[in-house]
């Protein structure tokens, strides 16, 4: 599937889906259970982990990278979403516990964050203005860099730093609704 | 489907628009866009509010730059970071020096921060931290400015106050630096204690100029209505106590504010204490709109306690009308016997030129704050005594400059009637036996200096050299040149020196035809793309906004007399 993936049939890429989350939840896991404070995990980390790990980068053209760069996003936040699921489900007394993501960082500066919401509120994004939607997975779900997130949704890096700061905004409203 | 799609377009066009303009501009933008279009302003006011008030929201933290190469800037050690980005040591490969790089926090709309950055740029001043490079990385704002090593004033700052004479001291070299900057049209906007940093030879330099981006119209807002304690945010404290009434009241504040801002540092300097106080930032914010300030003790001499109150005068008309004229002021306040021994550790850097000259005929040059000075010369000339010149590329090849251009400049002054130059062997002795320039100055006779630095690009040279006067530090003229032919420059710069000094030269310098040497490996190392080294890392591109004027693709010369 790599192999064909690389020949250039993106196609191949949406089944590896199960592979990309896969490997990115063991990755998770693995980085957790090695319990270093001092090391937050970053979710770019993560993702460029993966990427090393599934794919052999000589066999890869750039466009195949980015392609990659996309479906890890969205693996990420699935795993996340999911993961704040069973983890509310948890708190309610209900099953187990799976890998524990608490201290994944991928949002520094969202003190009691509700990654279920975001979820939610991106979704409706992404109904809006699909770009948009794309640029906060990339950036917020796979913790690409500006540049990477232009390159892979080949537009402009301004184009890219515009859109984020005015998505941002619409989602800061639709979570932090005026209280006042 | 296609109608709300067209909506979505139009919200987004006034937002981006909104956001292109400054602060202030927005709101009469926005009317003006959206016409009678309630709705559309009703959202596009909404998105706004909640951009101002987003912050760091969804930012990932950046991660570490420490081992990146930016352009020609190697990343070293965090070395702190503050709510508007991260600072790192850098080192620039080119020239050899090190730097400092601010890398700011969050990508998106910094365009106008930017172009402040770049007016910044243009200044050049002994006490305001120099940036050299602007530019973009990754969509981080990255603005490369000159290393200071020192501590933030604010820690410099004891609880009952610095001696008055050592307030002025710093007083007067912030108000200089202000002047510059306020004649090259850039404002501070967020001068405090904080933001500037007395180096160990006890030189002021104030950070950030023109690059603080204050408080947005919204922030202010919430800010200056807070009832939370004020400790929550100590940087907003600080910002908040240095803000000038008309600032608070939404205004645009021009020169005068700054001026405001000298003044609450000059009470700060003075008493230890800061001139507003309150225990929210909403008390604070009433304490600057209508209270006068405790006033300043009797030990204080009345003329600092006067050009301290004429600074927070709440009416910016009542003010110094330029930061001139507050430098003048703080220069007229008599000072006791504390002045000269401030410059005790003054200490020359091995490799630092100082020109001494005994103020003779030029004393009028050094304001009107004279002292007993030492006597002229053994000619009854000024006397000029010339050290080596620091040299900044530090390179094996280029170590001759430090003491050619040193000699340069001396036979240069040599050629001027009204000078006396002393042997430079006879001023590195001193120094070497007191370590001490102040000593220097006193058994040399002298009581000014010029202190320079040379840098070097390719085949470009820059020659930094400035006059202190080394009674009270006051710079009697400071100049730079730039190019290739490093007699021009020494000629340029023994003028300037001589103009700034008010004395006229005769006679010429001898000139020695240039020897050239094989060009050096000194491609121009113009590819801004970085590549990543593992493909863990960041990938990101260095946009530079602001040429460097010490870039040069020409092969180095070097030149023998």
């Amino acid at each position: 599937m790599l192999q064909q993936w690389s020949a250039g049939r993106p196609d191949a890429l949406e089944r590896l889906m199960p592979l990309v989350y896969g490997e990115l939840r063991r990755l998770a896991a693995s980085y957790m259970r090695r319990e270093r404070p001092d090391h937050t995990l970053q979710a770019s980390a993560l993702v460029h982990e993966a990427f090393l790990k599934l794919v052999d980068q000589r066999e890869v053209r750039w466009q195949g990278r980015a392609h990659f760069f996309g479906i890890a996003a969205q693996a990420m936040r699935r795993i996340l979403v999911d993961h704040a699921r069973a983890h509310a489900s948890a708190k309610r007394g209900a099953g187990e516990r799976p890998v524990a993501l608490d201290r994944v960082d991928v949002a520094a500066d969202m003190p009691g964050h509700d990654l279920l919401a975001l979820d939610e509120a991106l979704t409706r994004l992404t109904a809006l203005d699909a770009q948009q939607g794309r640029i906060v997975e990339l950036r917020f779900f796979g913790g690409l860099t500006m540049d990477e997130t232009a390159d892979v949704l080949r537009i402009s890096p301004a184009t890219v730093g515009r859109d984020w700061t005015l998505a941002k905004a619409w989602l800061y409203a639709e979570l932090r609704p005026p209280d006042r | 489907m296609s109608g709300s799609n067209d909506r979505w377009a139009r919200v987004k066009d006034v937002f981006n628009g909104a956001l292109a303009r400054g602060v202030d501009e927005r709101p009469a933008y926005v009317a003006s866009a959206c016409g009678q279009d309630d709705g559309l302003r009703a959202e596009v006011e909404r998105l706004l509010a909640a951009h101002v008030a987003a912050g760091g929201f969804l930012e990932i933290a950046p991660p570490s730059m420490t081992g990146q190469r930016i352009g020609r800037y190697e990343i070293g050690a965090r070395l702190g970071a503050g709510g508007m980005g991260e600072v790192y040591t850098a080192r620039d490969v080119e020239l050899g020096r090190e730097v400092a790089v601010k890398v700011g926090l969050s990508p998106g709309d910094d365009s106008r921060l930017l172009r402040e950055a770049q007016h910044a740029a243009r200044l050049n001043h002994p006490h305001i931290c120099t940036v050299h490079e602007v530019g973009t990385f990754d969509g981080r704002v990255c603005i490369v400015m000159e290393r200071v090593d020192g501590r933030p004033l604010a820690e410099l700052i004891p609880p009952e106050g610095l001696a008055p004479d050592e307030a002025v001291r710093y007083g007067i070299q912030v108000a200089d630096a202000l002047a510059h900057a306020h004649r090259h049209g850039v404002t501070h906007r967020d001068l405090k204690s904080a933001n500037i940093v007395v180096t160990a030879d006890r030189r002021a330099k104030v950070l950030d100029f023109g690059l603080s981006r204050g408080l947005a119209a919204g922030q202010l807002e919430d800010a200056s209505t807070s009832r939370a304690p004020i400790t929550a945010d100590g940087a907003l404290a600080g910002t908040l106590s240095s803000m000038a009434p008309e600032l608070l009241r939404g205004h645009d504040g021009d020169a005068r504010a700054d001026i405001w801002a000298l003044g609450v540092l000059l009470y700060e300097m003075t008493t230890g204490r800061r001139p507003f106080a309150g225990a929210t930032p909403f008390e604070l914010c009433a304490s600057i709109l209508h209270e006068a300030p405790a006033p300043v003790p009797a030990r204080v001499p009345a003329a600092l306690r006067h050009a301290i109150a004429r600074c927070l005068e709440k009416d910016p008309r009542d003010r110094f009308a330029q930061s001139e004229d507050a430098c003048s002021a703080l220069e007229a306040v008599p000072l006791g016997a504390a002045a000269s021994s401030s410059w005790r550790r003054r200490v020359a850097a091995a490799a630092v030129v100082l020109v001494l000259l005994v103020a003779g005929d030029i004393a009028w040059r050094m304001g009107s704050r004279t002292q007993p000075g030492p006597g002229p010369g053994a000619a009854g000339r000024p006397a000029i005594a010339v050290l080596a010149f620091e040299n900044l590329a530090r390179g094996e090849e280029t170590s001759w400059l430090s003491t050619g251009v040193q000699s340069m400049l001396a036979t240069g002054l040599a050629q001027t009637p009204a000078l006396e130059v002393i042997a430079s062997e006879r001023l590195q002795e001193v120094i070497r036996n007191t370590g001490s320039a102040s000593e220097l100055a006193r058994r040399a006779g002298a009581r000014v200096a010029v202190v320079g630095t040379i840098a070097q690009a390719g085949a470009a040279f820059r020659l930094d050299a400035r006059v202190e006067d080394l009674t009270n530090g006051r710079i009697v003229t400071a100049t730079s040149v730039t190019g290739t032919d490093l007699f021009a420059l020494v000629d340029q710069l023994t003028t300037r020196i001589r103009d700034g000094l008010g004395v006229r030269g005769t006679g010429r310098l001898r000139r020695c035809p240039p020897r050239r040497s094989t060009p050096t490996a000194s491609t121009a190392r113009e590819s801004m793309r970085i590549s990543a080294s593992s493909s863990t890392s960041r990938s990101g591109t260095w946009r530079k906004r602001s040429a460097s004027t010490r870039r040069s693709p020409m092969p180095t010369s070097s030149w023998r007399c």
